[in-house]
């Protein structure tokens, strides 16, 4: 890897919310890279950490929660990296990177505008925030980066409520709002989640148009296997606050390592290939308090060994392919 | 439709649902519009198949199923079912008193197991409210049945006692299965029911609906969004889009032999869990269309890239273009889809 294509540098991350019943290690340890200009996917189920992480890079994570340990080294355009994690919630300096170089979508469009303003107010504000421009000048970046983004009309759409607006919409208001300072870096939890299979194809494809456009890296966070071939460079699957697999999309998808990653391709229905019955993982993702010792997936393994399967590092089985098992090269042959 | 359709268990003639849409007046409110969120659609559905009704959100598939169960009125047409104690009735304009019959032999599983599961209630209060309500079982026997029903969906029976907020989600739809199933229902509406559910924990339920379908000999109406779950549990598949049917076929036709320029777009659009298969269409372009205000003639023809100037003034009727395989476009025989 080039170390000046570097974006993000995230190690040994470690985020804990302490709740009144017990500590919930949301994030242990993970570690990885952003490269600019690349997708890095995020994939996993429920309560595997995948949103808090992306929470802690932005400085978002809610009270309880907090970064326990570890670095966030963003790279920026200048100077010497900078560490995401030391900086307070708050500090002039998060907030600068947040938005600025750093950008956030959601899952639900909904709840990340406001009812009461309009979408216009709401994308001047954030413009205004980040970029010393007149209201004037603001407006016409809003404008622009509407059309950007595909949006019918956007000079009408300034005067217009959230309501009006359509889920396939609204997400496109976000990333209009999301590119208005350029970001380097935008992460996209779930983004298309919430949409309609015809819309999510349209807000992709629109996501790799921009990418290739600004040159930005993109952090894609979804549970969908199908949406992660199609937009990731590089994948990392997580279960239960620890990355299990990390490697390229095609190592994922055609020489998956993991046991869990294994299972997960096996058991999701395709609309392309048709099989009699589905693999199944056994039993749920554990309750997030009582993660099981040793290995935290092994009590839903086909390929559990007692006394074998310990607390597992992560090695590298090949080149840049990572993998938590300690079964991993017994099992590669 | 009129293909021979002897062997259905529920058949589904012009149906339709329209919602007012108000508007506060001088002294009143007056209807101004209506949203038309089914709009005359026919289907049936056979003894012991699995129909898959698919479709984006807001194009009827949802309201259908609870026509199906008068959970709403329909506005127009009829829904024949034959009952197992009543014989053939039509559901559309059966007094309520005889719906309270029908109902155990139609049941549904909701999508949401969070919000669909009553919380001060145990499992086995959930279990056997069916059988109390419909007086069947001695009350003595009901326990054992609830028993049955629990291990018949995957749930120990000492679990009995617990409430729900103890179990995941994947436990929690195998909880409003057995509630469904309690009563020995001939149809089962199945609005969504892995949605909500993580994707490890999907498997377990579709081959639970699988194996019950076989075990008991139930029919299945399955509602969902997802191409790929529909795919894999249904023998027919019915497409719709703002509230008219436009594809009909077995599910092995409609994924192979599509005949429908939107059925063709919904295909082309589902992700797949492959890097190397690339898509390689343009994505539909547009929205869907507003069901208060569809456009004139075909309603997909403002994102259809097929769309011809007949396409604009004249609604194209659902017919036959192959045997066994209807679609409501004028030109499926012209068209060579694919995705």
């Amino acid at each position: 890897m080039n170390d000046n294509n570097v974006l993000l540098e995230v190690k040994n991350l470690r985020v804990s919310f302490a709740l009144t019943e017990a500590t919930v290690q949301a994030v242990d340890g993970v570690t990885f890279t952003i490269e600019a200009g690349k997708t890095l996917g995020i994939v996993g189920e429920s309560g595997c950490g995948k949103s808090v992480t992306a929470r802690a890079i932005l400085g978002m994570v809610r009270p309880p929660g907090r970064i326990t340990a570890g670095e966030i080294l963003y790279h920026g355009k200048s100077g010497a990296p900078v560490d995401l994690a030391k900086l307070p919630p708050n500090s002039q300096e998060i907030r600068s990177v947040r938005w600025g170089d750093i950008a956030m979508i959601f899952q639900e469009p909904m709840t990340s505008l406001s009812p009461v303003h309009t979408i216009g107010n709401q994308m001047i504000e954030a413009i205004q925030l980040h970029k010393a421009v007149s209201k004037r000048d603001a407006e016409a970046i809003s404008v622009d980066m509407m059309k950007r983004v595909g949006l019918p009309t956007p000079e009408r759409l300034l005067s217009r409520y959230r309501h009006e607006l359509s889920g396939g919409m609204r997400q496109r208001v976000m990333i209009a709002m999301a590119l208005t300072c350029s970001p380097r870096l935008l992460i996209a939890d779930e983004p298309t989640t919430a949409l309609d299979v015809t819309t999510q194809a349209q807000i992709l494809d629109l996501m790799r148009e921009l990418q290739a456009e600004f040159q930005m890296a993109i952090m894609f966070i979804t549970h969908n296997l199908g949406v992660i071939a199609e937009m990731a460079d590089e994948v990392i699957v997580m279960y239960l606050g620890k990355e299990v697999e990390v490697a390229d999309v095609d190592t994922i998808f055609h020489n998956a390592s993991h046991p869990y990653t294994q299972a997960l391709l096996r058991s999701i229905p395709r609309h392309d290939v048709v099989v009699e019955q589905l693999a199944t993982i056994e039993g749920t993702v554990p309750d997030p308090t009582a993660i099981p010792s040793g290995c935290a997936f092994h009590p839903r393994c086909q390929h559990y060994q007692r006394g074998v399967c310990k607390v597992p590092s992560l090695i590298e089985l090949s080149d840049n392919h990572y993998v938590r098992c300690a079964r991993a090269l017994d099992l590669k042959h | 439709m009129t293909e021979n359709n002897a062997d259905a268990l529920l058949r589904v003639n012009h149906l339709a649902k329209h919602f007012p849409i108000y508007r506060q007046g001088f002294l009143r409110k007056r209807v101004v519009n209506h949203v038309r969120a089914v709009d005359d659609i026919s289907f049936h559905i056979r003894q012991g198949e699995v129909l898959g009704l698919v479709g984006e959100s807001g194009c009827g598939k949802t309201t259908t199923g609870r026509l199906i169960l008068r959970a709403l009125d329909p506005t127009a047409g009829e829904v024949l079912f034959r009952d197992a104690n009543l014989g053939q009735v039509d559901l559309a304009k059966l007094p309520r008193a005889e719906m309270r019959t029908v109902w155990q032999n139609i049941q549904l599983i909701f999508q949401d197991p969070y919000s669909s599961l009553n919380p001060r209630m145990t499992l086995e209060q959930i279990v056997s409210e069916p059988m109390q309500n419909y007086q069947k079982y001695a009350p003595a026997q009901r326990r054992d049945k609830v028993a049955e029903m629990l291990q018949l969906v995957g749930l120990r029976p000492e679990y009995m006692s617990r409430y729900p907020h103890a179990f995941s989600g994947g436990q929690r739809q195998r909880i409003g299965i057995a509630r469904a199933l309690a009563l020995h229902p001939q149809l089962v509406i199945c609005d969504e029911p892995v949605s909500a559910l993580d994707v490890s924990v999907q498997a377990q339920i579709l081959n639970l609906l699988q194996s019950l379908r076989a075990q008991l000999g139930l029919t299945y109406l399955f509602i969902s969004h997802d191409l790929s779950v529909v795919r894999h549990l249904s023998n027919r598949v019915v497409v719709m889009y703002v509230g008219k049917i436009v594809e009909v076929a077995s599910t092995e036709a409609l994924f192979t032999d599509v005949q429908h320029p939107y059925t063709s777009a919904l295909l082309a659009s589902a992700p797949t869990p492959d890097p190397r298969a690339k898509r390689n269409s343009k994505p539909l372009a547009g929205e869907v269309a507003d069901p208060a205000n569809p456009p004139r003639g075909c309603y997909f023809h403002p994102r259809c890239p097929f769309a011809q100037e007949r396409c604009k003034v004249e609604p194209p009727p659902l017919r036959e273009v192959k045997p066994d395989h209807w679609a409501s476009c004028h030109f499926s025989e012209k068209l060579a889809l694919q995705h």
